[in-house]
This record gives structure tokens, sequence and C-alpha cells, in this order.
């Protein structure tokens, strides 16, 4: 067999190059735009031409960042002055930190980290035991109604001012290790595999056909939520996921006083749009 | 809506600081604990949907890598990607709430107007 390139095949080669060069030229360039931060290439969305229900929800977010170490902080004022949000750190959290410096199984295992969003919940006779005036230490201290944890508590109030005694705004309950890495977290129970099994477990087929849509064989990520499912050792979302508590429940219920409802609470606007 | 705001303000650094990849890797509790119900199928998709909106809005490019980067095809198309996310994570939502659901939560966020903004920006 000759290792020569055919007529046909020159062709055939000569047919494709001008478009993988066109293709390639128009990746270099954008890596090359990237790469000088010449520009963000994702398009622009304006807040004027957005609904007005997106508006107000931008309008009322504080600017917030995150220390190296995992501290959340919260910028204000005309200097963006950084500072941390409070930190009321839970008595799970301060255990399991001591406890990984023996045993970093308690640590994330940090191939994937999720973030998962609770609610506490707000009725009777709950609400008046673990937390009556709605203040993060109240929470804190009666361990999320009970020996457990988050990440972060949200609430209601506008945050920059009150602390850990005010009506809760956002506190930071957890922390990470002091080299920055978050100890088990989320309170999320092991997942069911037979929930999986017997089909029940819609969230995960709904992922995976998703998944078949969306992203080629070799571009394709499993979830967290996926992985769980398809066996290996590790069943604990602890590990992996970070939990954000939010005061309240039944956000869905169209018949409880809407948190959607415009003008519903957000007096100040903490951050200047460009 | 300062809670919604509140959940924002946390969620986008922390999804900055740890590199989530937030279309597939956000959650709702219930999502892991089907005997859950916390915090809503319908308040996971908003805020979802809020953060690719604050993303195009403040042009940030960090957060909009993490959560439209995984939707980039071949053609290494950024407006591309940010529709892709859009569309994942509604056909998401379509795939586990009823259709009654899915129009009443569409309904309460605004989210056929805010279609056509991202419609029209994905043209230009």
């Amino acid at each position: 067999m000759s290792n020569e390139l055919s007529r046909r095949d020159v062709l055939k080669l000569l047919s494709i190059a001008p478009v993988t060069l066109a293709l390639d030229w128009t990746r270099a360039g954008r890596w090359f735009a990237r790469s000088l931060e010449i520009s963000n290439l994702y398009p622009e969305l304006k807040k004027e031409n957005l609904p007005s229900f997106y508006r107000e929800i931008l309008d009322c977010v504080p600017l917030t960042c995150m220390t190296k170490e995992g501290v959340l902080q919260i910028e204000q004022g005309a200097n963006a002055e950084k500072k941390d949000v409070p930190i009321v750190q839970t008595k799970l959290n301060k255990r399991i930190l001591k406890l990984s410096e023996r045993n970093p199984n308690f640590l994330f295992v940090a191939d994937q980290i999720g973030l998962a969003w609770h609610w506490f919940g707000d009725l009777d006779p709950w609400i008046k035991i673990f937390a009556p005036n709605g203040t993060a230490r109240e929470y804190v201290d009666n361990g999320f109604g009970g020996g457990t944890s988050a990440m972060f508590l949200v609430g209601d109030e506008i945050p920059g001012n009150g602390g850990a005694t005010d009506k809760a705004s956002i506190a930071q309950c957890e922390l990470p290790t002091n080299k920055g890495i978050p100890a088990q977290s989320a309170h999320i129970l092991p997942v069911d595999r037979n929930d999986y099994e017997s089909r029940k477990q819609y969230f995960a087929f709904a992922l995976n056909e998703l998944g078949k849509k969306y992203f080629s064989e070799n571009q394709y990520t499993y979830s967290i939520l996926q992985r769980m499912y398809n066996g290996g050792p590790n069943t604990a979302p602890n590990r992996q996921i970070i939990g954000v508590e939010i005061l309240g429940s039944d956000f869905d219920n169209p018949k409880k006083p809407s948190i959607y409802a415009e003008n519903s609470q957000c007096s100040i606007c903490l951050h200047t749009y460009n | 809506m300062q809670k919604i705001a509140n959940v924002l303000s946390v969620s986008i650094p922390t999804i900055k600081h740890y590199g989530i990849q937030a279309a597939y890797n956000s959650y709702g509790h219930q999502e892991f604990d089907l005997s859950k119900g916390d915090p809503g199928k319908g308040f996971t998709y908003l805020i979802k949907t809020l953060l690719g909106v604050y993303a195009l809005v403040n042009k940030d490019e960090k957060l909009s890598d993490l959560l439209f980067g995984p939707f980039m095809t071949i053609n290494q198309d950024e407006k591309e990607a940010a529709q892709r996310y859009f569309d994942f994570i509604e056909n998401y939502f379509r795939l586990i709430v009823s259709k009654e659901k899915y129009d009443e939560v569409t309904a309460n966020i605004n989210y056929q107007e805010l279609k056509k903004a991202l419609r029209i920006i994905m043209m230009r």
C-alpha cells in the first residue's frame, strides 16, 4: 500500500483546509482578544431592557466578594470598602474543622463542588422555638433547628449594617480550613440509590436526558447529582455541596405573601452598574 | 425581593470562588432528598435564571465562563453558549414540573418578557 497521497486525498484536504483555518483563526482571535482582555465576548444585556421584575432585583443585589480563605465580604460606600459579613460559626462546623485536623475525610472532595439552596421554614411553633427574633445568632445557637449547619444564612434584611443579633440579612455560619478547604456542610443526607433504580429520582433522569442533548460525548461532565447515583464510593453530598439556608418557606406558593412581589422590600442600591 | 437579591449576593461569589458550574451543579435541597420540598423548583429555576442575567448585565466574565462555558460548542461562540445555558435550565425546569406549574412559575417571574430581551441580544 502506497503512503503517497492520491490526487483525491489532496483535493479533499484542500476543501477542508480553508474551513479549518477559518475556524482556527476565529478561535485564535477569540483567545487573543481574551488574553489581552480586549473585550468580554459574551453578549451584553442592558439593565434598562429587562422586565421591571428583574431590574428591581438586580438593583437590590449588594456587591460582595470572597477572600482567598473563603470568607464572604460586602463592599460598601463610595470607596467600595470591604468588610466581612457577620460570622456566626456553627458548633458543628467548629467540631468538624477540629476533627478534620486528624481525619481529612471530613473535608470536601474537591474535583467538583456544588451549591444547594434550602429554606428554613417559618411555621409555628417551629419558628418560635428556634428563631423567635429571626437573628443569625438564634439560628446558629439552635443548630439550624437541630444540630445541622449551612455555610450561609440569608434573610430579608438589607446587608451591611446589622450584626449577628439583629434581624438576619446575610451571615456566614461555616468557615473553611485555614487553607481554604470547606469542611462537611449542607446537611443533605446520603442519597438513596433505590430512588434511582426505581426511577423515582426524576431530577437525575432529567439531567441524563439533557446531558445527551446538550453535550457531546467527549465534552460531557456528569453533574454531582448524577454521579451520586452512578455508583462509586462517594454518596455523601455534604462533602461537595455548599449549603445556603434561606429564611422562610414555601417560596413557590402563590397563596403565600410572595417574595417575588415587586417593591416587597428593597430600599437601597448598594451596587453601581456600568 | 431583598431576600432574592441576598441569595444572589451569596451565591455569585461562592460560584466564582469554588468554580461551580451552576447550570448543573446548583440545586434545591429536594433534588437530593425527594422527601423535602425546599426551596421550591420554581425558586431554584428563578435563581439560576437570575445568575445568567446578572452575568450578562454586569459583564462578569468569570461568572459567564462558569455558567455559559460548559455550553460552548465547536464554534466557540459566546452568544450561542449563553443562549444554550438559558435553554438548558428552562428545559430542565420543564422536565421536572407539570405544564401547569411551568406556566404558573414562568408567568410569576415574567419569563416571556425576559426571553424577548434575551432574544434581541442574541440576534445582534
